[in-house]
């Protein structure tokens, strides 16, 4: 999502709509939102209805905590960041789904480990282009 | 498991931090990316 807000001004230009969602509790979403002054909305998914419709899993203990996730905290502690303990279930995996402007998928992407997301520059070039894929 | 690409979204209604209820129908007409977050952290 940092690469998703440092293009912000791209994806205002393409007129894309930005949604987080989330399956914590209203406390630690508003908390979230200050935190990382999010500039978009933050919906809150408590009983992970969206998440199932769209088949994003909790992964495996090797899945979660495989190279790709150290490799992941390396780069947030280098920049500064300095994780936080996990509130909520950390097995739940993301994910990424594009929609078109007529309400049909142009992108679904399910996490397999927590550093998995599409690439961003692709995504936009999708929407440049009208692509599904 | 993915939903086939050009499948109809999945309607929904959800309630944002500040108490806005966002459903799909209310992003017709523009390209709309859902951001499936893991925990917060």
């Amino acid at each position: 999502m940092s690469q998703l807000r440092q293009r912000e001004g791209e994806v205002a230009g393409l007129g894309l709509r930005i949604v987080v969602v989330t399956f914590e509790a209203r406390e630690r979403a508003e908390e979230y939102v200050r935190e990382v002054g999010l500039g978009w909305p933050l919906l809150i998914d408590r009983r992970r209805v969206l998440y199932r419709a769209y088949g994003m899993a909790r992964g495996r203990r090797s899945a979660i905590w495989g190279l790709a996730t150290w490799w992941a905290y390396a780069r947030l502690l280098v920049r500064g960041h300095r994780p936080r303990r996990p509130t909520g279930d950390v097995n739940q995996l993301g994910g990424d789904v594009l929609v078109d402007p007529v309400g049909r998928l142009a992108l679904h992407h399910v996490g397999t480990g927590p550093a998995d997301r599409p690439a961003v520059g692709a995504l936009l070039e999708r929407i440049r282009r009208g692509d599904r894929d | 498991m993915t939903t086939p690409v050009g499948s109809p979204a999945v309607e929904f209604a959800l309630e944002d931090t500040v108490g806005s209820i966002h459903r799909l129908e209310h992003y017709r007409g523009h390209w709309l990316l859902m951001v499936f977050h893991r925990h917060l952290g």
